[in-house]
């Protein structure tokens, strides 16, 4: 009965199911892992002179006050 | 507010989103092949020759006839529809979550410094439900137009006395096309079924992308 479902249901609507996990699983680690790379890569780029808690904007503080 | 530093940080998300898209592209498209035959396969049977349409059996097919960049037909539309829905999702997701996280600390509501996400930090887990949604919308209502031309593309493909000038004139001619004939509204067409999946789908996929990450940060 199980081995019947089975079949039925990959034969029909979930067709391409099993395949369509196959590539889905390591894409998703892929994409994930890629971004998170790229991500710090790119952030690390940005200098930290920039922000209101900057190094440089709390020099500008310190002779202010 | 929002200073310089949070907005280069946004197109850092933006070009990392961008860039996972290509890279998983490579996983992606030759399954999204192999299992979009397997479905035609069911159906119609195009290639006389191959009796029995499993996935082992298109695999070959592939290789034998169109060699092993025939895995990776349709790369080029594929980043142009994804790449953009990708960076847009990321950015729209961290701007969002910061705009949130701001009203939490002028509403003089705190964020656990170590944001656990077992249901100890409502507050985060909820900015991220919401953040993930927008996000997902921002995403797909930006990118509709571009999956518009694609399928109304691929269906051009898969027509048999298909306009074959329409096919040659590409995408971009496509999308053009859909405009001038329906406007707008064409351009937006699927937009409803699609949000109803896409958004929920979106909010889910980062409450576990941000559980996931914390807890690999503290192993």
């Amino acid at each position: 009965m199980v081995v019947w479902l089975i079949s039925w249901a990959h034969s029909g609507l979930f067709r391409g199911f099993a395949i369509n996990t196959l590539g889905h699983f390591p894409g998703q680690f892929l994409y994930y892992s890629a971004y998170e790379y790229s991500n710090q890569r790119l952030r690390s780029l940005i200098p930290d002179n920039i922000g209101p808690n900057s190094s440089r904007a709390l020099g500008i503080l310190q002779v202010i006050d | 507010m929002i200073d310089l530093a949070n907005i280069l940080g946004f197109f850092s998300n933006a070009a990392a989103g961008g860039i996972a898209e290509a890279v998983s592209a490579f996983s992606y498209l030759p399954t999204d092949i192999i299992t979009q035959r397997l479905q035609v396969h069911a159906k119609r049977n195009f290639h006389r020759s191959m009796h029995n349409a499993t996935a082992l059996n298109i695999v070959r097919h592939i290789y034998m006839t169109e060699g092993l960049s025939g895995f990776f037909r349709g790369f080029a539309p594929y980043i142009i529809v994804h790449g953009p829905g990708s960076a847009i999702w990321w950015a729209s997701y961290e701007i969002s979550k910061s705009l949130i996280f701001q009203l939490y600390s002028r509403a003089g509501l705190h964020i656990k410094p170590d944001g656990i996400y077992s249901g100890t930090d409502s507050l985060k887990l909820a900015a991220c439900v919401v953040s993930g949604a927008l996000a997902g919308a921002a995403g797909y209502v930006a990118v509709n137009p571009l999956e518009v031309a694609k399928t109304r593309l691929q269906l051009l493909e898969a027509t048999k006395d298909a306009d074959r000038s329409k096919l040659r004139a590409g995408f971009l001619n496509l999308l053009l096309e859909v405009y001038r004939n329906e406007g707008i509204r064409g351009l937006f067409k699927g937009i409803r079924p699609r949000l109803l999946i896409r958004v929920p789908v979106s909010s889910i996929a980062f409450v576990g992308y941000e559980y996931l990450k914390e807890s690999s940060i503290r192993l």
